[in-house]
């Protein structure tokens, strides 16, 4: 059986993590490998890399830290932030990332989706869609394209991608829980799998997102990152609400 | 040594990496005469079929690979490249070594299949691809369940063997695996000798 995922995703800004993870054990918390290694040891089924600082000219996340997460690693790696032509996919994925995630050039130039399909498969594009619920917003989150949510999505798949990667506006930061409604309305639209972000405040949004909705997996930063619980929590509680996760090898903890 | 073919299909850093990890010495080369001289090869691989069957020609490896007597590693696509033939896209064939196809997985769910699931008898490992082996039952080592259809995961015949799934990206367990197949390789080559 398919598991659902938890995926903490790294904010980096100019190659450091920003936000305050805090693993008393580390002492270098700003560097995004060696948290990414922690947050695998505690059962992390994926991790993402946004870099918050990247635009198309200056790109932040430092190929030597790509390359020694992609060496260090032993889970899949997404990489996304800034992401313009498909030069910055062949690059980022050369140096070790498994998927790379495209969110305002897509937007603007579709044809990207298919260019990189056609050279390294579905399996690495995953379309990250920023949005309110009814339309696509861009450049983080502050510019309304008035492109319909629905068309957008269903444009992606039809072009190749692999994933999706909605966040919710409205709710990134609230702690009001994920935006239900929405990502049932995508999942009806679409038949690939979706990945749901923005408004996690506690284990039970988690619970209450894979009980709700046929949503893959779910991105968790700031309650990880400011220790409000931890995988094991979130994973403990899935378990008891049934709904399906990777236990770990050698692991039993759960 | 084993040989890593490259043949630009994706991340192989991390594949690198996980051999070193678990201690075997791996080289990542598209040249045809290590190819030719290494002890065992693994072929990685994402993306589309056709587009890796055309790399590897434009290398000179394919034939090189369809007429070698080794131990055969292939990983995700490259585990389906060692089929006869694939209808993804349109219909190309493959290296040949295993008797079946490849289709797409014949599922009435989300596609691609992305994320952990279990082999029948095993731990869970990461998988990523919408496309699958139609392939004999004898063939099949493992398999995983995607609501109700039996992905083969762990294919093997002879000297060549296919994981569907990544074992560089699936945990301890995914090491675990790829260990399992190298010994099983320091054992063909000494029965070679005998």
């Amino acid at each position: 059986m398919l598991k659902k995922r938890i995926i903490p995703c790294l904010d980096i800004k100019d190659g450091k993590v920003v936000k305050g993870i805090n693993f008393s054990n580390l002492t270098d918390v700003g560097d995004p490998v060696i948290l990414a290694k922690e947050y695998e040891k505690y059962g992390a089924d994926e991790i993402v890399f946004l870099d918050i600082s990247a635009t198309c000219e200056n790109r932040a996340i430092a190929g030597e830290i790509l390359k020694r997460a992609a060496s260090a690693l032993r889970i899949p790696l997404t990489i996304g932030g800034g992401m313009c032509s498909i030069d910055d996919f062949r690059s980022i994925l050369r140096l070790g990332a498994d998927k790379v995630s495209i969110n305002s050039a897509a937007v603007k130039n579709p044809d990207i989706i298919l260019q990189v399909v056609k050279e390294f498969g579905t399996q690495c594009v995953v379309v990250a869609i920023d949005t309110d619920g009814e339309n696509v917003f861009i450049n983080g989150g502050r510019l309304n394209t008035g492109i319909k949510l629905t068309d957008w999505v269903k444009k992606c798949e039809a072009l190749g991608a692999g994933e999706v990667l909605l966040t919710s506006i409205n709710r990134d930061g609230t702690k009001r829980g994920y935006d239900i409604k929405t990502l049932k309305k995508v999942a009806k639209c679409i038949n690939m799998p979706i990945i749901a972000s923005g408004g996690c405040g506690s284990v039970f949004d988690i619970v209450d997102l894979f009980k709700k909705t046929e949503c893959s997996g779910a991105l968790v930063a700031s309650i990880l990152h400011y220790k409000a619980t931890t995988i094991y929590e979130i994973k403990r509680e899935m378990i008891k609400n049934r709904i399906p996760i990777r236990k770990g090898y050698n692991n039993d903890k759960f | 040594m084993i040989a890593i073919i490259d043949y630009k299909a994706g991340n192989t850093e991390s594949l690198l990496s996980a051999c070193r990890e678990i201690g075997i010495e791996a080289k990542l080369t598209n040249d045809t005469k290590t190819v030719t001289l290494c002890d065992a090869i693994i072929i990685p691989g994402v993306g589309a079929f056709k587009t890796a069957i055309e790399n590897l020609k434009a290398a000179g490896l394919f034939d090189i690979l369809k007429n070698i007597d080794k131990p055969i590693l292939g990983i995700c696509l490259g585990m389906q490249i060692l089929f006869e033939r694939s209808c993804e896209g349109e219909e190309t064939e493959g290296l040949g070594f295993i008797k079946g196809e490849i289709i797409k997985i014949p599922v009435n769910a989300r596609l691609p299949h992305i994320g952990w699931n279990n082999l029948n008898a095993g731990e869970d490992v990461y998988f990523v691809h919408s496309y699958m082996a139609n392939v004999a039952l004898k063939h099949i080592v493992s398999y995983a369940d995607y609501c109700g259809i039996r992905i083969p995961a762990i294919v093997k015949y002879k000297n060549v063997t296919g994981f569907q799934f990544h074992p560089e990206k699936s945990g301890e367990y995914g090491l675990k695996l790829l260990r399992e197949w190298y010994c099983d390789i320091e054992r063909y080559k000494c029965l070679k000798k005998e």
